[in-house]
């Protein structure tokens, strides 16, 4: 049987440095765009004021880049460490786009990254703006190869199981690569970002407005971050939806949870905007409705169901009946690979032998399971409703609060009345922290839906970690904690270091051409 | 960077910095690398893992839990 404490442990640990490295990656996804846009206005116009800008947010994206790469790496090892029977089950097809965005895109990200801060005085301004864009296309490559790979597990494409090997082979990179789940995963995370980069422009400016500081520059952050912030959260919901869509019609169960529906309703389903789910009584009380909009949302019709968690879990029953046809077939296939009858066998139930595996939990060998562990596994197909369900509503909610607060800054922007609407700009700066929920809340969706499998109906979480000692992961769990927090001290002092300083107090402008009283 | 002795300067800091970066390396190579933490994994071991090693065969029984076929 496998040590559960163990996989625990293994979990929180990878979840805890996922968050962690998701607190940069958005902000690295954002900022970079926002300084293309920057610099490519004082390519147009030549004006100073433009440069000084894109040094000063550059130097910040800076402090944010070193930071993201510093968690990035450490997950790549725990594929190793922590998880080497996933490794070895799903590496054929997650490591391939890994090692692209690796050598494809990180490369490219980290070398152009060094031209851009020592290249100002030796290339030219269309040098330079290409440097930058180059930057900027590297994250967002680095973006599209990570989510590409976690696309695969959601939707897992283009593969099939070996029964010689004991792993799943790849069959077609190209429908990992154009897997539909991956596009919209990208474009949804990569916009979620631009919004993230938008807001963290937008406080900052406001900041130095409400102190009088910086105020020429400050202006035309917010113009910029406004524009592009107000385009992009728009796009976050729209894109959204698309995701939304893509999950009604592969993982719907997900669905279910994120929408505490117990019971299938009549086509078109409604949306529950409130409630309180109650996981023991299978209900959610108090439920506020909005007629019609989740079957438009899942199913792009009005006259399919959405169904619901109790018939999913009558659906996983049955299939976990068939995963023990397909498991009892792998073990005949494993003693005799020329066994036809097992071949045909294995050939009509491998489909669900993740489900077969599923009771690896609870029994040695899953032809012996006992109805009430049948009906133990297929329940354990069901992610944790409560937390899905308030995640993805506050994440919802704060997507509408970004485009009323880009809206508004767009408005004032256009009108020139920043600096007569301090509320505005307290509200803006009171922003900061809330990209950066959203952001997690969106990652809680789709890796804590995505539960319990760590491949979406291939490969349950738990038989994908290593033999190891729980003290081993315990151990790594515990330097991560004292490693990343050394981290976040020093990137949250440089960060308000260099905020505080400002563009001001960084030699940005010239000291014959400062302002009076910027010193 | 114009005072005379900054390349020796600089060659020291870099040469403890490497030093730095590779005793730290050999410590987590040696806390979570080094062949006693190895637990390789192959298609034996992921066979064992999932219950299907050949010594585990047992004759595949029909419809164990009298379930119908996937829809």
């Amino acid at each position: 049987m496998i040590d559960l404490a163990v996989v625990n442990v293994s979990r929180l640990q990878f979840a805890l440095t996922a968050l962690y490295h998701f607190l940069f990656v958005p902000l690295t996804l954002g900022l970079s765009m926002i300084l293309v846009i920057m610099e490519a206005v004082y390519v147009m116009t030549g004006r100073e004021i433009w440069k000084r800008m894109t040094r000063f947010w550059g130097l910040l994206f800076g402090i944010n880049f070193a930071m993201g790469v510093a968690t990035g790496i450490t997950m790549e090892f725990q594929f190793g460490t922590n998880w080497a029977y996933y490794s070895h089950y799903v590496g054929d097809i997650v490591g391939a786009p890994l090692a692209l965005e690796g050598l494809v895109a990180f490369f490219l990200e980290a070398t152009f990254v060094g031209l851009f801060f020592f290249g100002w005085e030796r290339l030219s301004r269309v040098g330079h703006l290409v440097v930058t864009a180059l930057v900027a296309l590297g994250s967002s490559l680095s973006a599209l190869w990570v989510l590409i790979a976690n696309a695969w597990m959601q939707h897992p494409v283009g593969a099939q199981f070996n029964p010689q090997t004991m792993r799943m082979e790849l069959l077609s990179f190209g429908q990992v690569l154009f897997n539909p789940v991956a596009q919209a995963k990208f474009v949804h995370t990569a916009a979620a970002g631009y919004v993230v980069g938008s807001v963290f422009v937008l406080a900052v400016s406001a900041w130095y407005l409400l102190r009088g500081r910086n105020v020429d520059i400050a202006k035309r952050s917010m113009a910029v971050a406004a524009s592009f912030g107000l385009a992009c959260a728009l796009s976050v919901v729209v894109l959204g939806d698309e995701s939304g869509y893509l999950a009604g019609e592969n993982q719907k169960m997900k669905i279910a949870a994120i929408e505490a529906e117990w019971r299938t309703e009549e086509p078109p389903a409604g949306f529950t905007i409130f409630g309180f789910p109650d996981v023991q009584a299978r209900t959610t009380h108090a439920a506020l409705k909005v007629p019609w909009v989740l079957g438009l949302i899942a199913t792009r019709s009005i006259d399919r169901p959405v169904l619901g968690i109790l018939d999913l879990v009558a659906r996983a029953r049955v299939r976990i009946g068939s995963g023990i046809e397909a498991h009892a077939a792998l073990q005949a296939l494993r003693a005799d690979p020329a066994d036809a009858v097992a071949q045909a066998r294995f050939a009509a139930h491998q489909a669900d032998l993740g489900y077969g595996l599923l009771l690896l939990r609870y029994v040695g060998d899953p032809s012996a399971a006992t109805s009430r562990q049948i009906e133990e596994a297929a329940w354990s197909t069901v992610p944790n409703v409560p937390v899905l369900f308030w995640s993805f509503r506050v994440m919802v909610g704060l997507g509408l609060f970004f485009i009323l607060l880009f809206a508004t800054a767009f408005y004032l922007s256009a009108r020139h009345r920043f600096e007569q609407n301090r509320w505005f700009l307290r509200i803006a700066f009171l922003s900061l922290p809330l990209p950066w929920i959203a952001a997690e809340l969106g990652w809680i969706v789709a890796e804590y839906g995505r539960q319990p499998w760590s491949i979406d109906g291939v490969l349950p979480t738990f038989l994908g970690v290593s033999v190891t000692p729980v003290s081993n992961v315990w151990l790594s769990l515990a330097g991560f904690v004292v490693f990343y927090s050394a981290l976040a001290v020093v990137d949250v002092y440089l960060l308000v270091r260099m905020i505080r300083r400002g563009p001001d107090g960084l030699g940005y402008w010239p000291p014959e051409r400062a302002p009076a009283g910027v010193h | 960077m114009n005072h005379p002795g900054w390349r020796r300067a600089l060659r020291r800091e870099l040469a403890w910095l490497m030093t730095l970066k590779v005793a730290a390396l050999a410590l987590l190579w040696w806390l979570f690398f080094s062949p006693s933490h190895h637990s390789p994994v192959d298609g034996e071991a992921a066979s064992r893992r999932f219950a299907v090693t050949p010594s585990a065969v047992s004759a595949p029984t029909s419809n164990p839990a009298g379930f119908g076929e996937r829809p």
